[in-house]
Parts: C-alpha cells; sequence; structure tokens
C-alpha cells in the first residue's frame, strides 16, 4: 500500500470531521423552532463560527510530514457492499475544508441587509450547504462523496431561485441540470469503479490495477463529471447565469468552495485512481485549460456587469488551475493547489464587494458605478487589494500560484508557457478597466452619495485580505501541507511520453467494444 | 398453522365486516377501516418469521411472502389513512369502497405466497378486479368510466397473454408448481416454447407494474379515478408484481434471450415514461408516467439474479411503494373538489403546510433518484448489481433518464418552494401532518441507513 493511502488514526479526543459536517446541518433543523428574522441571522452567525473555530484544531494537529489521511473516522455503514462512513483529510482537502469553514461565517454577514424576504429559509439553506460541503471535501468514501456532492445540488438550486436576481429560475435550472447532467458520469465512474474492486472506499481503490481501456473510460467520466463544476470550456455557460442570478452569498459559496470541488475531484480521483490515464489524457487538460485561460479573460474584457465580469474572470482562473494539473509536474500541482486557494479567497472578496456595490448603487453596471473612489475610499482600498491579487500582482497571493502554474507549464513546454502568458496579461487588462472605472471613472456624481463601508462589512474582507497578504508572502505552511500528497501522487504516474492521438483512439475504442 | 396467515385472516375479516356494514349503512367507517389496517400490519409483524405450507405446495408462508404481507399490509394501512374520509368518493359507496379494497388486498397477499401458476393467476384476478369498480366509485361527472374500460380492457388482455403464457409452460413442463418446474428449467434453456411462455406469462406483470408496453392504462386511471383510489392502484398492485417477478420470473433468467427482452424493457419503459412526463401538467398523469419508468428501473434488478440484482429490486419496489404513498398524501391534501390536480395546485405549498412542503420536497428528490434518500440508494443497489452482470446498456440509460427525470420532479419542487402563495393555507389534520414527516424520515432512513430494510430483503430473497 503506498503512504498515500495510509490512514492515521485520530489524535483528536472528538470526532472533529463529522462536527464540523453536522454541526451546520443540525443548525439548519434548529431553525425551524426559531421564529425571529434577526435572532435567526445570529443564530447562524454562531453555528457558523462555531463550525469555524471547530476546524482550527485541524489545522493545529495535523502532521504535514504524512501523505496519508489524518483524523480519520471510521464505522461500518453497509459491509457486504464494501460502504463505509470513512472520513479523513490530508494535505489536498485540509486547505480546501478550512477555506469553506472561514468563508461560512462570512456568507452570513454578507447576507445580513441584503436578504430581506424569508430569512430564516435562506439561512437554513446556507448552513446546509455549508456543512454538506465540508462534507464533500472530507469524504473518503466514494458513495458518502456522491452524497455530498449531489445533496448540495436542492440547496443552492434554491439559494439562486428564491433569493437570486429576475431570471433566477433559469439561473437555477440550468446550474442543477447542468452538475447532474456531470454528476451522471461520475456515478457511472464511481460504480464503473466498484464493480472492478468491490469496495467504494477510497484507500482500498489506489491499489486497483485497471486495464488501459477501461481506465481511460473512467478517466473521462471523471473528467465530465468534474469538469462541469471547475467549469472548463465548453461546459462553462452556467456559471456566468448562475453567478449573475445568484445572491452575495451564493455567489461566494459558487465561487469560492464549489468549484473548488471540481478541482479538487480531478486530484484526488483521476490523477490519483487513474495514473495511466491522466498522463495519457493530459494533452486534453491542457489544451482545454488554455482554452479557458484565454477566452475567459477575452469574454471577462468584455463585460458590463461587474459580476459578470468576475464570472468569467473565473473561467480563466481554474483554466490556471486545470493547467497546472494538466502539466503533471510538481511546480503545476503545487501552483494549482495554491491557485485553488487564492482564487477562493480573491473571487470570494471580489463578489462580496459587488454585493456591497450592488446594495447600495442598486446596479452592477460599470457605468453606474463609477468614479466611486473619492466617496467610498474604504470600499475602493479593498476592490483595488483584491483586484491587484486577481491579477497575480507580486506580493498578493495569486502571484505565488500563477506563477507556479506558468512555470509548471513552461517545464512542461515552452510553447505552453507561450500560450498562458497571453492570459495571465489579459487578467491585468480587464481587472484594471474594471477597477479604474469603478474608482476614477466617469462623471462626478453628487446627487445621492452611497456611504462607505461598514463595520460588519469589514469584517467579512478583512480576514480574506490578510489572508491574501499572507500567503503572498509566505505560503511555505501551504506548501509544506501539500508536498507529501501531491509528491505521492506524482511518483505515481507514469513518465513515460504521452500517448499519440491515433494511439489513444485505439484504446478508447479497445475498452468501448470489451 | 393459523399464526402463519394472521394478515390474511385479518384481511378477510374486514372484508366480511365492510360488506355487512355497508349493506346494513353503518357509520364510521374510516375510523374502522384505519382500526383493520393496524390490527392487520400488526398481525404481518406477528408472522412475520413464519413458516408453512398450504396445498400441497400451492401457497406456501415463507420469508418472502411475510416479508411482502408486511409491507402490503404497510402500504393497506398508509392508504386508507391518506384516503381520511374519501373527499373524492360518492358517499353512498364508502361501504363498497372500503369492502372491495379489502378484497384486493387479499389478492395480493395470496398472490406474495402462490408458488402454483394457476392458484397464481386466480389470486391475481381476486386482486384485480374489485379494483376495476372502485375504480369508477367517483363523485360526479363520469369521466372516470372511460379510466375504468381502459383499465378493464387493458387487464383482461393481459391476463389473457398471462393465461396463455401459464399453458404455454405447463406445455413445456408438464406441471404448474413452481417446485416441480425449477429442477427442469436447465433442460429448457433453449427451448422457444418454453421461453415463449414466460415472455406470455410477463405480460401480466408488466400490466400491474404498469411497465411499457402496458402501460397504457395508468394515465387515464390515475387521472380519471378518484385521488384515494389511484394512491391504492398506484402502490399496492406494484408490490405484487415485484415478488412474482422475483419469485417466479427470476427463475427463468438463464434461459437464452431473456435477458436481452428484459433489458430492452427496461430501457423502453425507463425512457418512455420519463420522455412522456416531461410534458404533463397534471399531478397525477405525471406520477402515472412516472411509475411507468420506475417499473424500468425495477426491471434492471431482475437482470442480476445472480448478482444482488433480486434484493436491490425488492429494496427499489418497497421505496417506490412509499414514495408513491407520499406523493400521493399530498396529492389528496391539495386536491380539493377538482377532477384535475394541476401543478399550480402546489403553488406556495412551504407557506400553506410546512410540514408537507418538507415531505414534497424529501419524496421528490427521492423519485429523481437524488442522495441523500431512498430512491437514490435503491437505484444505486440496482445500477451495480446489473453492471456486474454484464448490462452495461441499461445501466447507461438509467443513469440518463435520472437526468431527463430530474427536470420535472425539479419543477414539482420549484412550484411547492419558490412560488408566489396564491391560494389558502391548508389545514391538514394533525395525523396528516405527522404522518408526512414519518414518511419523509422513511424515505431519508432508507436512503441513509439503508442496512436494516436491505438485510429483510436479502434474508427474503435467500429464502426462494
Amino acid at each position: 500500500m503506498t503512504e498515500l493511502a495510509t490512514l492515521h488514526p485520530t489524535t483528536l479526543g472528538y470526532p472533529f470531521l463529522s462536527m464540523i459536517i453536522f454541526l451546520p446541518v443540525l443548525g439548519a433543523a434548529a431553525l425551524v423552532l426559531i421564529r425571529d428574522e434577526e435572532a435567526s441571522r445570529w443564530f447562524s452567525l454562531t453555528i457558523l463560527t462555531m463550525t469555524f473555530l471547530f476546524s482550527l484544531p485541524l489545522y493545529r494537529e495535523f502532521d504535514p510530514n504524512l501523505a496519508g489521511f489524518q483524523f480519520v473516522e471510521n464505522h461500518a455503514w453497509l459491509p457486504r457492499y464494501g460502504l463505509s462512513y470513512l472520513l479523513g483529510v490530508d494535505g489536498l482537502s485540509l486547505p480546501l475544508l478550512l477555506l469553506n469553514t472561514l468563508l461560512g461565517p462570512i456568507t452570513v454577514l454578507c447576507s445580513w441587509r441584503y436578504i430581506t424576504r424569508r430569512v430564516r429559509e435562506f439561512m437554513a439553506c446556507l448552513l446546509l450547504t455549508q456543512g454538506i460541503l465540508s462534507g464533500v471535501f472530507a469524504a473518503l468514501d466514494l458513495v458518502l462523496f456522491y452524497f455530498f456532492w449531489e445533496a448540495m445540488l436542492i440547496p443552492m438550486f434554491l439559494i439562486i431561485g428564491i433569493w437570486g436576481g429576475p431570471r433566477r429560475i433559469y439561473a437555477a435550472v440550468k446550474f442543477v441540470l447542468y452538475t447532474l447532467g456531470g454528476s451522471i458520469f461520475l456515478l457511472l465512474a464511481i460504480v464503473g469503479l466498484y464493480i472492478k474492486s468491490g469496495t467504494f472506499s477510497y484507500p482500498a481503490m489506489v491499489e486497483l490495477i485497471l486495464s488501459p481501456g477501461f481506465e481511460l473510460w473512467l478517466f473521462l467520466a471523471f473528467l465530465i463529471g468534474f469538469a462541469v463544476k471547475i467549469p472548463m470550456v465548453p461546459l462553462h455557460t452556467w456559471l456566468p447565469a448562475a453567478h449573475v442570478e445568484a445572491p452575495t452569498a451564493g455567489s461566494v459559496i459558487l465561487a469560492s468552495v464549489l468549484l473548488k470541488m471540481g478541482t479538487y475531484g480531478l486530484l484526488r480521483f483521476n490523477l490519483t485512481l487513474l495514473p495511466a490515464a491522466s498522463v495519457t489524457m493530459a494533452p486534453l487538460l491542457i489544451v482545454l485549460s488554455l482554452a479557458a485561460i484565454i477566452y475567459g479573460g477575452l469574454l471577462s474584457l468584455a463585460q458590463q456587469d461587474v459580476k459578470k465580469l468576475i464570472a468569467y474572470s473565473s473561467v480563466a482562473h481554474m483554466g490556471f488551475v486545470t493547467l497546472g494539473i494538466g502539466v503533471i509536474n510538481l511546480q503545476g500541482f503545487q501552483g494549482a493547489m495554491l491557485q485553488m486557494l487564492n482564487h477562493g479567497l480573491t473571487t470570494g472578496a471580489l463578489f462580496l464587494l459587488v454585493g456591497m456595490l450592488y446594495e447600495r448603487t442598486h446596479s452592477r453596471q460599470l457605468a453606474d458605478n463609477a468614479g466611486l473612489g473619492r466617496l467610498m475610499p474604504g470600499f475602493i482600498f479593498f476592490l483595488g487589494l483584491f483586484s491587484l491579487s486577481s491579477l497575480a500582482f507580486p506580493g498578493t497571493a495569486s502571484f505565488v500560484g500563477e506563477f507556479l502554474c506558468l512555470s509548471g507549464g513552461f517545464t512542461h513546454g515552452l510553447k505552453i508557457g507561450a500560450w498562458a502568458i497571453p492570459g495571465a496579461l489579459l487578467a491585468a487588462a480587464y481587472m484594471f478597466r474594471m477597477f479604474l472605472t469603478i474608482a476614477w471613472g466617469g462623471t462626478a456624481r453628487d446627487s445621492r452619495i452611497p456611504p462607505d463601508i461598514s463595520p460588519r462589512e469589514w469584517a467579512s474582507l478583512l480576514p480574506l485580505a490578510l489572508l491574501i497578504l499572507l500567503f503572498g508572502f509566505y505560503p511555505a505552511p501551504l506548501l509544506k501541507m501539500m508536498n507529501p500528497p501531491l509528491e505521492a501522487i506524482l511518483s505515481r504516474l507514469p513518465t513515460g511520453q504521452t500517448a499519440d492521438m491515433a494511439g489513444l483512439i485505439s484504446h478508447t475504442l479497445h475498452g468501448l467494444l470489451n | 398453522m393459523m399464526q402463519s396467515i394472521i394478515p390474511e385472516l385479518v384481511v378477510s375479516g374486514a372484508a366480511v365486516f365492510f360488506f355487512v356494514a355497508s349493506l346494513l349503512g353503518w357509520k364510521n367507517l374510516p375510523t374502522w377501516a384505519a382500526g383493520f389496517g393496524i390490527a392487520a400490519l400488526t398481525g404481518s409483524l406477528v408472522a412475520l418469521t413464519a413458516q408453512h405450507t398450504f396445498f400441497h405446495g400451492a401457497l406456501v408462508v415463507d420469508a418472502f411472502s411475510r416479508f411482502f404481507s408486511l409491507l402490503i399490509c404497510a402500504g393497506f394501512l398508509l392508504a386508507l389513512i391518506i384516503g381520511g374520509r374519501l373527499p373524492q368518493t360518492d358517499e353512498d359507496k364508502i361501504g363498497e369502497f372500503y369492502f372491495f379494497v379489502a378484497v384486493a388486498t387479499l389478492g395480493l397477499l395470496l398472490v406474495t405466497g402462490a408458488a402454483e401458476l394457476l392458484t397464481l393467476f386466480i389470486a391475481l384476478e381476486i386482486s384485480s378486479y374489485p379494483l376495476f369498480i372502485v375504480a369508477s366509485y367517483r363523485k360526479g361527472l363520469g369521466f372516470q368510466f372511460e379510466a375504468v374500460a381502459k383499465y378493464m380492457v387493458f387487464g383482461a388482455v393481459s391476463t389473457a397473454f398471462m393465461l396463455y403464457g401459464i399453458t404455454y409452460l405447463y406445455g413445456s413442463f408438464g406441471s404448474t408448481f413452481l417446485h416441480d418446474i425449477m429442477p427442469a428449467i436447465g433442460e429448457h434453456l433453449h427451448d422457444p416454447m418454453a421461453i415463449l411462455g414466460v415472455i406470455l406469462f410477463m405480460a401480466g406483470l408488466l400490466y400491474k407494474l404498469s411497465a411499457f408496453p402496458f402501460h397504457f392504462w395508468a394515465p387515464d386511471v390515475y387521472a380519471g379515478a378518484a385521488a384515494e383510489v389511484v394512491a391504492f392502484i398506484a402502490a399496492l398492485p406494484k408490490l405484487a408484481a415485484v415478488a412474482l417477478l422475483i419469485r417466479v420470473v427470476s427463475l427463468f433468467m438463464p434461459m437464452e434471450g431473456l435477458g436481452l427482452a428484459i433489458s430492452i424493457l427496461a430501457i423502453l419503459s425507463m425512457t418512455m415514461g420519463n420522455l412522456l412526463a416531461l410534458a404533463q401538467t397534471e399531478l397525477k398523469r405525471l406520477l402515472a408516467y412516472s411509475a411507468v419508468s420506475h417499473a424500468g428501473y425495477i426491471l434492471l434488478g431482475l437482470l442480476a439474479p445472480d448478482h444482488g440484482g433480486l434484493s436491490a429490486a425488492l429494496y427499489y419496489g418497497t421505496v417506490y411503494t412509499f414514495m408513491t404513498l407520499a406523493a400521493f398524501l399530498v396529492a389528496i391534501q391539495v386536491a380539493g373538489d377538482e377532477h384535475d390536480i394541476s401543478l399550480d395546485r402546489l403553488d406556495g405549498l412551504w407557506r400553506r403546510s410546512p410540514a408537507l412542503a418538507v415531505m414534497l420536497v424529501v419524496t421528490f428528490v427521492s423519485l429523481a433518484g437524488l442522495p441523500p434518500t431512498g430512491g437514490f440508494t435503491g437505484k444505486l443497489l440496482l445500477i451495480s448489481a446489473a453492471w456486474k452482470a454484464g448490462f452495461f446498456w441499461p445501466v447507461l440509460v438509467a443513469v440518463l433518464n435520472t437526468l431527463v427525470g430530474i427536470f420535472y420532479y425539479l419543477n414539482i419542487i420549484r412550484t411547492a418552494l419558490v412560488n408566489r402563495n396564491t391560494q389558502d393555507v391548508l389545514n391538514s389534520p394533525v395525523h396528516i401532518r405527522s404522518l408526512a414527516l414519518g414518511l419523509a424520515g422513511l424515505l431519508l432512513i432508507f436512503g441513509l441507513l439503508p442496512a436494516g430494510l436491505l438485510s429483510l430483503a436479502e434474508t427474503a430473497v435467500a429464502g426462494l
């Protein structure tokens, strides 16, 4: 057994992972008892803050030198079918889990005044989503993983569908159909792995040997499932619709955590369980990533709606993540992981800012929000900081991630790096265009002066800002945590040259005929 | 010996009671009905482990038949409670309604224990005929007669097929007793007459299951008959069909071409049902087409008798029964006096009755086959069994159908939770609301903790 699949017994006295998952879920159920709207806001804030505090011991006790899973909780679920309630985190999932718990209280804060209708139900959906997303990153049983993966659909559907903008139903249905369209292939892949291995337990599958043809099919099935979530071009069209219509908290969850489920899945399942197929199919990943980087950047440059602009920039940024995964070297992997976190922090914060803007001016159009620099200095400070981070300015966290992705690309092949560079320039172009317009553009506006950001809003933005600067200057703790699993994954990938397309097709056909 | 057939005795007692009651015009029958339902359920729990053989092996009481009697009695009780005071049924016919429903239930109980083909046929007819009559007991209008006509004609045709099938089987095997047929199946694996016999025999079951190509009655009967009758028709006869598919048809599965035939039926049933359901705007019709597609899923289990497919089919059948009853619970509550229950009657259900809305969401998520509900777990068991047995294409179609299904199930969830309230608050009685929450809980338990029901199902199948 490789060290990748080792299960280290928990060093904590309590099942912290289960608590992080189920505390918000129980909180959502308890909201039924609370009638008052203000009380439900405070209650949700308390629950999610507690969840965040519960996740801190994980960071403290986590041993970054181990490649396997830590804080493992293992209970029999349906033993004869190889189903178990198996939770655990490693250096890949822990940062994402912490990102999720950190954003929990922030999503409540940003909905404090934004949501005025059916507050109690909104908070219940928010709490459910939080718990379920933690579950996705902690689950080590494939059925359990799928349970969490799919359970997220309904609360997210409601968040977009009830509290969203004018075209909310269209966006919510599109979101569910796209995601489900991808995840049915995920289900097929999971069942396919079960057929071959006789278990649903992830650690037991790591050593599985599959026939090359079957492996390719599984890879494609997983890839479709994850590509919708990431989203990779050409499956990205649900994202702008969902982002534009979703309320601020929904956008933050979508951008910061939900999209990471896809890239996390790529590393966790495709690269780890299907190493040979991953090397074969890596060119496909790279091509789609470059397409996403450039296409997303160009689309972003053309937007007048600030939220749409950031949504398309997400497509481009996630392109860097998948590029880092596709180049199959350590720098690329590290870059991908860091970029996932940084995109989560940066884009989450940008959506928070857009939400604040919308609460004040009731428009998301660039032209309507021009020239606010003089009126809202605090707001502009944060907007500037997060815009710089989004375009990967040195000193911010994204710089490290994007640089590592690019250097991984250059290591893999000069041409790949060369194709990605315009994407980085585009990021600067669309971010500066937005920032300059909002800060100094347009004519003077005196008629109605929007108030600058409030202490509540400061509280939601400051932690993100600090983390971005911290990771920008000192990403070492994160890298130290990620390196063991990433190195273990890399060491399992065959070093052989990627197959040519003809060989690929014949492989694939061979798998189909069997 | 008597204790092994307590459920049958209780249900027969109920039939006699309601016969007399309808002649004498007694009142307060719904309460009596619930009482008999509870007695039958208790009886089936008492008899759960009983073993006995009646009439020289024509009727057996074993773990399998008792598992089904438990389910049927539970469904019987639930259908009666959900029906409440029978709002859509002619007041004069209430006594007869209960009489016929009790007789049909008795027939279903006998079907699950029948181990001889003619006994089985007669039991199936006992369960069908009372339902033809009950389907016409609708207040006012008169649209229901078209439904009844379709129900009867299709019933007659499919049972005729079934009877042909039985004669062919008798011709091939020289006996109608399953214990004579079973050992001889190996010699008839390529016998065209026996294979044709099995396929014709299945016709009657496909009709009960409302599977393709015997599903045409379902939408009209669902829409035409009173909602409380449809709740019964939609849930219970399906169980009997599942029982027969597992007890009888699965024996013949090694026969040449049968796997192919059933996978084609399953694929067509799933796809047709789902595609037609997409266009429906009436709740009961939608449920009818969704029943067609679920029948297809259940058939998948039959493909893999050696890989746990039978217990998976049993699991899914059980979950499906409770999903259907839950869906009709809502339907009856929102129906009012309308002939059609259009989907917009569910508008703003969350505001009108939170308990019903919660159950509706859980039920339709389960019907769509999404976690964390029983519908997903059942489907997972079914597709992994069928794939293990080498039937990849039906599995692929089943999974793709999930995507089609979500479209219309999601639409219902949306109507109930997202749409603005335009109608009055629903004042459902307390016992209905708690039953709703109980059913929602049950579907979640079937999804999250499948071990209990699955081991019951496995014991039942192992006893065959």
